[in-house]
């Protein structure tokens, strides 16, 4: 028997017809790169969560209002509302949000509930952790284009339309991102293998 | 053929690394990947640099998403028979 996917665009139908686990499965299938846009942008743990809420308490008015129109991917459709969530919170306190070498990250939220070597899961957070904080060091724009890639799936031909920028810049913006990772990695000389 | 210009070459390594390069440009590049050294190695680099990044994937907090359901349900509007 073949099983097939529910698409978003079905599951939105299912939503708007009163089915609430229809939700749930969306949140599920996208709430890792909804979030970790957020994140990357934000740089706290607390305000992503609160932007993250925000971001579908709009979804869902937007959706249930009519609004929404089905030309885009839903996926990127949300994070656009995410993006814009987080620069305005940051214009309406007029500043960029800055990297925060101390700031708590509970590993607690990373762990499996699995019986796994706790020892490797500890030493993979703390991978995944050094390495979002070298992202969150590059230059904004250089950022953008890796959320856009990265957790928003779009083609550097969309990331260069939505930007107002051409294909080349784009792409030399991720070259840079993903050469700066490269030289940041080297200078602080992290052991990034288990 | 790919253009001799080094940044576009290096522009199109990076569409060849993310597998949006038409089939005759994966080709080429390929090829200029096996042959030369120096593109080699900035291949390497750009796709190590690329790995990492999914690493950063993190998830919401519980409380967020049952907060986001709960709000759901409660401006649910009322569906009529």
């Amino acid at each position: 028997m073949c099983k097939t996917t529910t698409t978003d665009h079905e599951l939105v139908s299912r939503f708007l017809n009163g089915n609430e686990e229809a939700l749930q499965d969306l949140i599920t299938r996208h709430q890792r790169k909804i979030f970790t846009s957020i994140y990357l942008l934000a740089k706290d743990r607390e305000l992503s969560d609160d932007i993250f809420q925000e971001t579908f308490i709009k979804v869902i008015n937007t959706l249930r209002s009519g609004n929404y129109n089905e030309e885009g991917k839903f996926l990127s459709w949300v994070l656009r509302i995410a993006h814009n969530l987080v620069i305005d919170h940051f214009r309406s306190l007029k500043r960029m949000p800055m990297v925060h070498d101390t700031e708590e990250y509970s590993i607690f939220d990373s762990l499996p509930l699995m019986d796994e070597n706790v020892e490797d899961k500890l030493i993979h957070v703390q991978i995944q952790n050094q390495v979002r904080l070298l992202v969150e060091e590059l230059p904004f724009d250089q950022r953008e284009v890796v959320i856009m890639r990265h957790f928003a799936d779009m083609s550097f031909k969309e990331i260069a339309e939505s930007t107002g920028v051409s294909i080349n810049t784009s792409l030399g913006r991720m070259r840079y991102a993903l050469i700066n990772l490269r030289k940041l990695i080297e200078e602080k000389q992290l052991m990034l293998t288990k | 053929m790919l253009p001799m210009n080094k940044i576009t070459t290096l522009n199109y390594l990076v569409l060849y690394l993310y597998n949006e390069t038409k089939m005759t440009d994966t080709v080429l590049i390929q090829n200029a990947i096996d042959t030369n050294h120096e593109i080699a190695e900035t291949y390497q680099d750009l796709k190590d640099a690329k790995a990492l990044i999914n690493e950063t994937v993190m998830t919401p907090s519980q409380k967020s998403i049952q907060t986001i359901l709960n709000y759901s349900k409660i401006t649910a509007p009322l569906m009529h028979s």
